[in-house]
């Protein structure tokens, strides 16, 4: 920590030199930055969603988590309020099945496999995006490439103009104690050089009101409550430095700590609640992209990233020892990604990219120390031929497992192949992918629970992306409609030996079939702006194990039916934003009966906001937002048990400088 | 600096240690008088809905840990009805999370359930509620009750916290909480005027516990300890003796030890390919699911001669026996199926011959007769 806070120090001053030196050439380095952003992720693939600046600030959410729940064919398992974990669950796909990316390296959990996005501040992005398949970056990591779909949070960017310090501060308040702050600063340290510092804090006691219904008929025994043990204190602090050696090289390196210290509500009981159970979270990581383009030719980019992860859970209250249960685990990872792309003609470009990284888990509850090192290989072609777009890769996975005096292997060769055609008005991509998920450290290693002989999860993917555009003289409308099949084979379950001895099996298949249909629209005459943004989702996943009880039957919590509106709508200072969403009808458990089914529920919000200029010296303009989120106080949960956050409101104040 | 901190870490261990001391006593000792009287209930459903001469069985079922889905089903043998959670419907309200436990005493039916701290006290003819216990300690915290004993107006509950409390039926209050010395006590029977109860241990995997507390239920105080096999679970109880099933750590064969309730010496120890055993007249019902092999037996035992024979062949729908009820000479044996799907009531003669099966609730466990 001290270390930390003396970077910190280090930082600012750095930032405070910087903003006293006048010899820059402004106009000069904004171009060497922008050419040499020309590797970058360009948020395209064969499918996929996007949730821009805009769309974020309409959306309006503490975390990322929240904020996903609003791209296209993805489904968030939330545990409710700002401390519940937050996974997200792509057509149908568990969550292990998502490669999420930080400013396009790869985070890592190779422990429980599932990326928890309520770590996640959306203060500090400045988009955030879905892609199904994989991301059609020129030089993509290889371990984005191994895994069946991608979501890339985007960091914020410094927009320098001619300044050299730039930034700006949050502060909001919102009912049932939320507080939370955050700082964006960047300046430009040298004119090859800017930092940026990202900081955010969040607190609230989380003792939020929600209504226990005690039977099945609803309107008879019924109660207010108030969540308890449900509190949150997180920060994050964030420094990323650019530096450009020339307009075909640059450096982009980031330093990462988040803390958070929660309390866990469990499962609302019906006539007892005392949980005092808690979950501290520590991660730091430090992460460097170098690229290097040379002539237009030939690209080469480098990923190092190294990560130190801490989790403590303890629940006093648990009877199997004296002093209840209290689990830490560290998790340790060395990461380096090698990429290079040779463009063979105008038309063809070839790409070879292999990712190495090497984790382990330390832990009290672990008979051993599981160590994996991996290695992740991939060759990509993309060859255009007039409209069409043909990308084909195939990705070559080997992981080697040591646990104790064991050592275990597994290798898959993973094949990709994708068409699109393009013309102004229609866009076209079908795409096939096969893939495999590692078992995670959990599953093959916990005690009692993990089972070594556990095979990688299979799934094939097929998927048929159709992207209309229509633009008019103000107005430009994008519908799209995407079908796709998923097939998932082996999948890695947790299944009972008896009730209090559950075991991690290979089981069975699903196929999970469906349709997400989204309409973007955007309608511009000064002063007034207008945009919409709907998605529809129309899912079907089905156990297609002919020895399970539930063949045929739909799987635990997959609504058939899930649907999101995001509108802006601005006149001159004044902005409005309006979310919806919708979640179907699913059931908790794998058998379709009543007493499993968990109701639909919409969730509206809305938020006004007004901006003032201020053309003062040090400050540049004022932001005033007031949201009312769930204004219909619907209470639902997403997690049988797990009562959501009814009406609440906050009130933001931004101030930009 | 670390010498610093080593201070402090002990001081604090210190006080921690002295809070605990503290706070231990006050649970020995008094707790609220709030706490220990029964909370009325009142049923606000449709509360006739078993009528006054059906005929049939109570099937309890525990549900799902977490889903709070514990169920009490009536099964009317002679129009072949079956009520899923008829408690919800008589009463308008869930049972509760991992209803573990259900005996009947007099009118009543005492349901322990273990996620809600509750033993709940249920009316035997109608299903409608009367009254509900909080099993919880001084600090509110809750005891995790497991399983019921009725003795001489008295109904005597094991708990997770390695405790077992004492209901007056009579007055309907928490007449006493005793310690067992063990770890997570779970089966309990009387026997000579004493209790004997299982301190398994068995969340404390790997280390379990191996004792058996033996209790005057008149003076409600601990008489011995005893030691059986690891992981002990369930104690029946056939003439002067007891009979403890241990489970070990699940992939050794149980082991079933006979203890005087006399002099409490344990007289002999066999290994069994036993998971629930159940006393009825001279026999030790029981099955045996092995979870690695799949394969299931269903088995007694004469207790006098100690031969062993099939009891009766597995029905094709018998997936993951669970628990033995008997009455009436009926043998009710409870089938979870994947533990997360509904549940089967298999019910036999006792010539092991099928009279009926039927679909229950998520994880059945006991059976009482109307």
């Amino acid at each position: 920590m001290k270390k930390i806070s003396s970077y910190i120090i280090f930082l600012l001053c750095n930032l405070f030199v910087a903003a006293q030196d006048t010899v820059v050439s402004a106009k000069m380095l904004d171009t060497v930055i922008v050419r040499g952003e020309s590797i970058k992720i360009k948020e395209k693939a064969p499918s996929g969603d996007n949730l821009d600046s805009k769309d974020l600030q309409i959306i309006n959410t503490q975390n990322v988590g929240d904020a996903a729940k609003f791209l296209s064919g993805v489904l968030v398992r939330d545990y409710g309020g700002l401390g519940g974990v937050k996974t997200v669950s792509v057509r149908g796909l568990s969550s292990n099945h998502t490669s999420v990316l930080y400013d396009g390296v790869n985070i890592f959990d190779n422990q429980s496999g599932q990326i928890d996005l309520s770590k996640y501040s959306l203060a500090s992005a400045s988009t955030l995006s879905l892609a199904n398949a994989q991301f059609e970056t020129d030089l993509p990591t290889a371990t984005s490439l191994a895994f069946s779909s991608s979501i890339n949070i985007q960091t914020r960017r410094p927009q320098m103009g001619d300044k050299k310090l730039k930034g700006d501060l949050s502060l909001g308040y919102g009912s049932f104690n939320v507080f939370n702050g955050d700082l964006f600063l960047a300046s430009r340290v040298s004119n090859k050089d800017i930092v940026t510092l990202l900081a955010d804090i969040t607190n609230t006691d989380g003792k939020y009101p929600y209504r226990i219904y005690y039977g099945a008929n609803q309107q008879l025994s019924t109660e207010k409550r108030i969540r308890q043990n449900n509190d949150l204190f997180s920060y994050h602090l964030e420094s990323n430095w650019f530096h450009t050696f020339s307009a075909n090289r640059n450096l982009k390196a980031k330093a990462y700590y988040y803390y958070s210290n929660r309390g866990l509500p469990s499962n609302v009981n019906l006539y007892y609640q005392n949980s005092k159970q808690r979950l501290w979270n520590k991660n730091f990581f430090a992460q460097t992209v170098y690229s290097y383009s040379y002539k237009d030719r030939l690209f080469y980019k480098n990923n190092l990233k190294v990560d130190y992860s801490y989790t403590r859970y303890i629940d006093p209250y648990y009877r199997g020892s004296v002093n209840g249960q209290d689990d830490e685990y560290t998790q340790k990872l060395a990461y380096m990604n090698n990429s290079v792309g040779v463009k063979m003609t105008d038309d063809m470009l070839f790409t070879v990219t292999q990712d190495m990284s090497f984790s382990n888990l330390n832990s009290n509850s672990l008979e051993a120390v599981p160590n994996r090192f991996s290695l992740i290989t991939a060759a990509v072609i993309n060859y255009k031929y007039e409209n069409i777009d043909f990308t084909a890769d195939v990705v070559g996975s080997q992981h080697y497992d040591f646990f104790g005096d064991t050592n275990r292997d597994y290798h898959h060769l993973s094949p990709f192949a994708s068409i699109r055609y393009e013309n102004g008005s229609y866009t076209g991509t079908l795409f096939y992918k096969n893939i495999f998920r590692m078992p995670t450290f959990n599953e093959l290693y916990y005690m009692r629970m993990g089972n070594r002989d556990l095979r990688p999860e299979k799934t094939n993917q097929i998927s048929w992306a159709n992207v209309f555009t229509f633009d008019f003289k103000n107005l430009t409308i994008q519908p799209e409609i995407d079908i796709y099949y998923n097939i998932v084979k082996d999948k890695i379950v947790a299944i009972p030996k008896n009730i209090f001895l559950w075991t991690m099996i290979n089981y069975g298949r699903a196929d999970i079939y469906g349709a997400d249909i989204k309409i973007n629209a955007k309608y511009c005459l000064t002063p007034v702006n207008l945009s919409l943004k709907l998605n529809y989702s129309l899912q079907t996943s089905i156990d297609q194990d002919k020895t399970s009880p539930t063949y045929k039957q739909h799987l635990p919590y997959m609504p058939a039916n899930i649907g999101s509106v995001v509108f802006g709508a601005d006149y001159k200072k004044l902005n409005f934003g309006l979310t919806c969403l919708y979640v179907g009808e699913r059931y908790s458990l794998q058998e379709n009966i009543p007493q499993n089914l968990l109701k639909s529920y919409v969730d509206i919000s809305a938020n006004i906001s007004y901006d003032m200029d201020l053309k003062s010296k040090y400050i540049n303009r004022l932001k005033l937002m007031l949201a009312c989120n769930n204004i219909t106080d619907k209470q639902y949960e997403v997690v049988r048990a797990y009562p959501m956050i009814g009406r609440n409101f906050n009130f933001k104040l931004q101030i930009y400088f | 600096m670390k010498r610093k901190i080593s201070k402090i870490t002990s001081f604090l261990l210190f006080i921690a240690t002295v809070f605990v001391m503290f706070s231990c006593d006050r649970e020995e000792g008094k707790t609220e008088e709030s706490s220990l009287a029964a909370i009325d209930e009142t049923p606000k459903g449709n509360v006739n809905l078993i009528s006054e001469n059906a005929q049939g069985i109570y099937v309890l079922c525990e549900g799902l840990y977490g889903h709070f889905n514990s169920a009490l089903d009536f099964y009317d043998t002679q129009t072949k009805t079956y009520i899923q959670d008829a408690f919800n419907q008589i009463n308008a309200i869930g049972l509760g999370g991992t209803a573990n436990d259900m005996i009947r005493v007099g009118d009543w039916l005492f349901i322990v359930v273990t996620d809600d701290a509750m033993v709940r006290v249920v009316n035997s003819k109608n299903m409608n509620v009367y009254k509900r216990f909080q099993i919880v300690n001084s600090q509110g915290v809750n005891r995790q009750p497991r399983h019921l004993v009725h003795y001489n107006g008295n109904v005597f509950v094991s708990c997770f916290d390695g405790t077992v409390v004492k209901i007056n039926v009579n007055t309907m209050k928490i007449d006493g909480v005793l310690s067992t010395q063990g770890r997570n006590p779970e089966g309990i029977a009387i026997n000579n005027g004493k209790l004997f109860v299982a301190n398994s241990g068995g969340l404390g995997y790997p280390n379990y516990d191996k004792t058996v507390s033996v209790i005057d239920a008149a003076t409600f105080t601990l008489e011995k300890v005893i030691e059986v096999g690891e992981n002990p679970t369930q104690i029946q109880v056939f003439g002067n003796y007891v009979y403890v099933l241990s489970m070990r750590d699940y992939s050794k064969f149980p082991l079933l030890t006979k203890i005087s309730a006399t002099n409490y010496d344990v007289m002999d120890t066999m290994s069994i390919k036993a998971t629930e055993i159940k006393v009825y007249g001279n026999y030790l019902y029981y099955f045996y699911k092995d979870y690695s092999q799949n394969e299931i037996s269903l088995s007694k035992m004469n207790l006098t001669t100690m031969q062993q024979e099939t009891f009766a062949d597995v029905p094709k729908k018998m997936k993951m026996p669970y628990k033995i009820s008997i009455t009436d000479d009926i043998v009710y044996i409870t089938d979870a199926n994947d533990y997360t799907t509904s549940g089967i009531v298999f019910a036999f003669d006792l010539n092991g011959v099928l009279q009926y099966q039927i679909k229950t609730s998520l994880n059945p466990n006991t059976v009482i007769v109307r």
